[in-house]
């Protein structure tokens, strides 16, 4: 089914809107929508919800054969996946343009950034590696999901717990959960991406949502952690236009956000133990 | 020979008068739904007539909820809006008041008719003319 | 599933496949009995095609299925908002958020003719009436009544907003009862068009007015009549203070 198009109508409420500094929603420039993280009763699993955007991550691990570029090192891989019940031009089966740049940008931030020390996760070199495979899940599109895929992939990555493993010489013992207690992934650091809408004479609006995304002329996307280092930088649009100063001050935004997001994160993480201890 | 044959027939000339608008229309319905009957007829089985007389169908919320008319506008933002509106919300007229129905019914409102007719328009628009002519202005126009 | 009642059991949730049997009141009598959205005529018996609530009205005697939605089916006689995409030879192709595109005729508006045509831009909203909506055919629009008359169908200007809200929220502020939308007008002057496609587009002085009409309708989805005047109020004093 083909997306409804963008009305004149809408279209000119958001940029005139945009221009005084007035968003559709109430917001302002540089204010996130209302984020909730939650955690299912599996290890691994996580729900991010960005004001009426919803995306869920499933992380599940399997033993496999490590590369032979990378002998010492295991896997991770990111699979997204668009559900057509998100949005009415979802197709079942096909990503489209709008969900292999989710994909790759979740790829960049996560993966590239080496947050996840895959070394650890080597049974035995040349022989045997854990894979950890990141499914994320978009169950409803209300504009930025690249943001929302990030933190629900990291926050499923944070949550997920492998078995554990012994050596007895070369043979390899996988305990089972109730044998002995799982181990969580080794997390370096806590990579997230905030992404602005680009509208003419360089104003960035923060946490776009779907019609500020289709009325913008671009989007800027970073990827940053709570140590303020950036991760991934990418600018699309048709022929869009913006200064280093405006580059750079959204950077400080994005960096401060960052710091609060990966806080939030934390804490709904330990809320979420301490709710299975008491349990 | 049924009925129908006996029926008067109006001329066609005197249907497209202005004043025989309704009961044109009211003529041409009943021939229309004499003509579906006559094509369906045949089709029409007499459990289709037992059943289906009992229920409607009726596909539409706006129906069954007694909704309003989804256009409005308030405090002048569009006055033709507003009119509709006041028409949709109205009650019928009192039928005992001859008088006022007629004048509901008239083409022309006596009010139109007032307006149309007097001639402080028309002496105004003279007045403003010649007042521009001498170069003058009137001070609504002057902004 | 146990068969329930009508009349014993307005009001009660009902789920696609259950079955409903008329009270004995309506049994008997002769009067025509209107089924609404959500159920069906099977047989001799009436089925429920959507999961929600079933209510009732008394003349006509009318059942239908109450329901959380959010993507719309045409239904014959709504009024809807939907956006230009194309205009192919003397019709123009205009999505209401259905499966399939509607018609609407370019003569199908007030006074237009073969040579006087309306002049509507690809991107531009039109409110108009479903005169045909089948699911094995297109739909087609009108924005005219059966007189060729003005009703307030039409092309929608460019300067509102438009937005979309859950389907059982347009039946909520159209509903006669509900005063959201007379309160608001009492406090500022702005036009709106409610389309039951789920899409509202709304107009008032200012940019800024408008998109705070269009936050204070659409955060009152879950309200009842005391929270959507308090809210009124609310927003009458913040206007007040702009």
């Amino acid at each position: 089914m083909k997306e409804t198009p963008l009305s004149i109508c809408e279209k000119q409420t958001v940029i005139q809107g945009v221009k005084e500094g007035q968003r559709v929603d109430g917001r302002s420039l540089s204010e996130q929508r209302k984020t909730c993280i939650t955690f299912g009763t599996e290890w691994g699993c996580c729900q991010v919800l960005l004001g009426n955007t919803r995306v869920m991550a499933q992380v599940s691990c399997s033993v496999q054969v490590p590369k032979s570029s990378r002998a010492n090192e295991g896997m991770l891989f990111i699979n997204v996946e668009m559900s057509t019940m998100a949005a009415e031009h979802f197709e079942a089966g096909r990503l489209g343009q709008q969900g292999i740049e989710v994909n790759r940008l979740v790829e960049r931030c996560i993966k590239d950034s080496r947050c996840i020390d895959l070394e650890s996760l080597c049974i035995l070199v040349e022989e045997q590696a854990w894979e950890v495979r990141v499914d994320i899940h978009i169950l409803n599109h209300e504009g930025n999901l690249i943001d929302a895929a990030t933190l629900a992939a990291l926050g499923a990555l944070c949550h997920f717990k492998r078995p554990d493993v012994t050596l007895d010489g070369r043979d390899v013992i996988i305990h089972q959960l109730d044998e002995r207690d799982p181990v969580p992934l080794t997390i370096l650091h806590h990579p997230l991406t905030l992404s602005f809408a680009l509208f003419n004479q360089g104003i960035c609006v923060l946490d776009p949502t779907n019609l500020e995304e289709r009325s913008a002329d671009g989007k800027l996307v970073m990827g940053l952690n709570a140590y303020r280092e950036l991760c991934t930088l990418q600018i699309s649009g048709d022929g869009v236009f913006i200064h280093k100063e405006a580059v750079i001050s959204c950077a400080n935004v994005a960096a401060s956000r960052a710091v609060q997001m990966v806080e939030m994160l934390k804490k709904s993480l330990a809320d979420d133990a301490a709710e299975r201890y008491s349990a | 020979m049924g009925p129908q044959k006996k029926r008067l027939l109006l001329s066609k000339n005197l249907l497209e008068m202005k004043f025989m608008k309704r009961t044109k229309e009211k003529t041409e319905k009943e021939l229309e739904d004499e003509e579906r009957q006559t094509t369906f007829a045949n089709e029409i089985t007499s459990a289709m007539l037992s059943h289906g007389s009992k229920f409607l169908m009726e596909s539409s919320y706006s129906a069954c909820e007694n909704l309003c008319f989804g256009r409005m506008s308030f405090k002048g933002a569009n006055p033709e809006i507003e009119k509709i509106m006041r028409r949709l919300t109205e009650p019928p007229p009192p039928k005992e008041n001859s008088l006022l129905q007629g004048e509901k019914d008239a083409d022309v409102g006596a009010e139109e008719v007032s307006r149309t007719m007097s001639l402080s328009k028309t002496v105004s628009r003279k007045f403003a003319k010649q007042s521009l002519k001498r170069g003058f202005k009137r001070p609504a126009d002057d902004q | 599933m146990a068969e329930k009642s009508f009349s014993t059991h307005v009001n009660q949730i009902y789920l696609p496949g259950d079955s409903v049997t008329l009270s004995k009141t309506d049994e008997i009598s002769t009067v025509k009995i209107v089924l609404g959205p959500g159920l069906r005529k099977y047989g001799k018996q009436i089925l429920v095609t959507k999961s929600g609530v079933l209510r009732t009205k008394a003349s006509p005697a009318t059942y239908w299925i109450d329901c959380h939605h959010k993507r719309y089916v045409p239904a014959r006689g709504d009024d809807v908002i939907g956006v230009v995409t194309n205009k192919v030879g003397e019709s123009y192709k205009v999505n209401i958020g259905s499966s399939e595109e509607a018609s609407l005729s370019s003569i199908a508006f007030p006074g237009a003719t073969k040579k006087n045509k309306p002049n509507i831009q690809i991107g531009d909203l039109v409110f108009a009436k479903l005169l045909i909506a089948s699911i094995d055919m297109e739909p087609e629009l009108v924005c005219v009544n059966s007189l060729g008359e003005n009703v307030g169908l039409g092309v929608l200007s460019t300067s509102g907003f438009l937005f979309t809200v859950p389907l059982h929220h347009i039946r909520k502020l159209l509903n006669p009862e509900c005063t959201l939308l007379k309160s608001l007008g009492k406090a500022l002057s702005f036009e709106i068009a409610v389309g039951m496609n789920g899409k509202i587009w709304i107009k008032a002085k200012s940019v800024k007015q408008t998109i705070a009409l269009a936050r204070a309708i659409s955060i009152s989805e879950h309200m009842n009549k005391e929270e959507m005047n308090k809210l009124c109020r609310k927003f009458v004093d913040r206007q007040a203070g702009f």
